[in-house]
């Protein structure tokens, strides 16, 4: 699998490692060899592919779909994003899906889970984003996307996009190595050359 | 306030100067933004104070077009016009 998260059930031979004291729902599929450390939550309706690593106090909740190799750092929320192999969020980085955010409904009671409409995140294969950024409801992150630290995205980003600020604001391109790449669009650090597409950029071949 | 086009590059070689640490008068038309040392974060700090001294929105896929100084002073004198 490349792109799209196929997670797998905990029923392996390789089992997921989960931390004493993080709470698992026991409906929530894991994937071989994903471990999941101290003080995380992951809900009954989550999906979480193979070889993950989920750091302290990660909150992955309401039927959120994680693929395969994805790292979420230190205190990340992840509230029903779909996040597709080899996505990394740095520690402090919240995954937002309520695009019209009130506790409360119009006649004044307390909104439940049918009140309002999801609107997930959805980040794509390799994309990576910067510690304690807030990606709002409804943006997809393309392909080895890169977010700044302290970001925050109300903007779909193309693939190899780089965006960094508040409002976030593309400056550049990133390389799958994760350096930025220059006027002609080819990393310094590694060689790659990509070509410019309408959803952003690509290797060229 | 209007700006004229000769001190859109002035505007623009001064930023470029207080960002990069090199003297305005040395950055000339032909002066790369990469030759500056400008990474992203430098790219960003140069979008925001264009923005504020300008007074003009200047759209990212515009920025990203840019590579040398002329083509930012190109930039900023179109958008006066257009304005």
């Amino acid at each position: 699998m490349t792109e799209k998260p196929t997670p797998t059930t905990s029923r392996t031979s390789d089992p997921p490692f989960i931390a004493e004291s993080a709470e698992v729902a026991p409906a929530a599929r894991i994937g071989a060899r994903t471990r999941i450390w101290h003080h995380s939550q992951v809900d009954a309706d989550v999906r979480i592919g193979e070889d993950c690593v989920l750091g302290k106090g990660v909150h992955v909740a309401s039927a959120a779909v994680i693929g395969n190799l994805v790292k979420i750092q230190d205190g990340c929320g992840v509230f029903g994003a779909t996040l597709e192999d080899g996505v990394m969020l740095a520690p402090g980085v919240y995954l937002l899906e309520d695009p019209a955010p009130r506790a409360v409904n119009p006649s004044g009671h307390l909104k439940g889970r049918n009140d309002w409409r999801r609107e997930p995140v959805t980040i794509r294969y390799g994309a990576t984003i910067g510690a304690n950024s807030v990606i709002a409801p409804g943006v997809t992150i393309g392909r080895y996307a890169l977010v700044g630290i302290g970001s925050v995205v109300g903007h779909d980003v193309p693939d190899h996009g780089l965006v960094m600020g508040n409002p976030a604001r593309q400056l550049g391109w990133s390389c799958m190595c994760g350096h930025r790449l220059n006027d002609n669009l080819t990393c310094p650090t590694c060689g790659r050359l990509y070509h410019q597409r309408p959803y952003g950029l690509s290797l060229a071949t | 306030m209007i700006i004229q086009a000769t001190d859109q590059q002035t505007v623009a070689r001064q930023i470029l100067g207080e960002i990069s640490g090199r003297a305005a008068d040395s950055i000339i038309a032909s002066t790369r933004l990469s030759d500056l040392g400008l990474d992203s974060l430098g790219r960003l700090t140069l979008a925001v104070l264009l923005e504020e001294r300008t007074g003009r929105p200047i759209p990212d896929h515009e920025l990203l077009s840019v590579q040398t100084v002329d083509d930012l002073e190109r930039l900023l004198t179109s958008s006066e016009r257009s304005a």
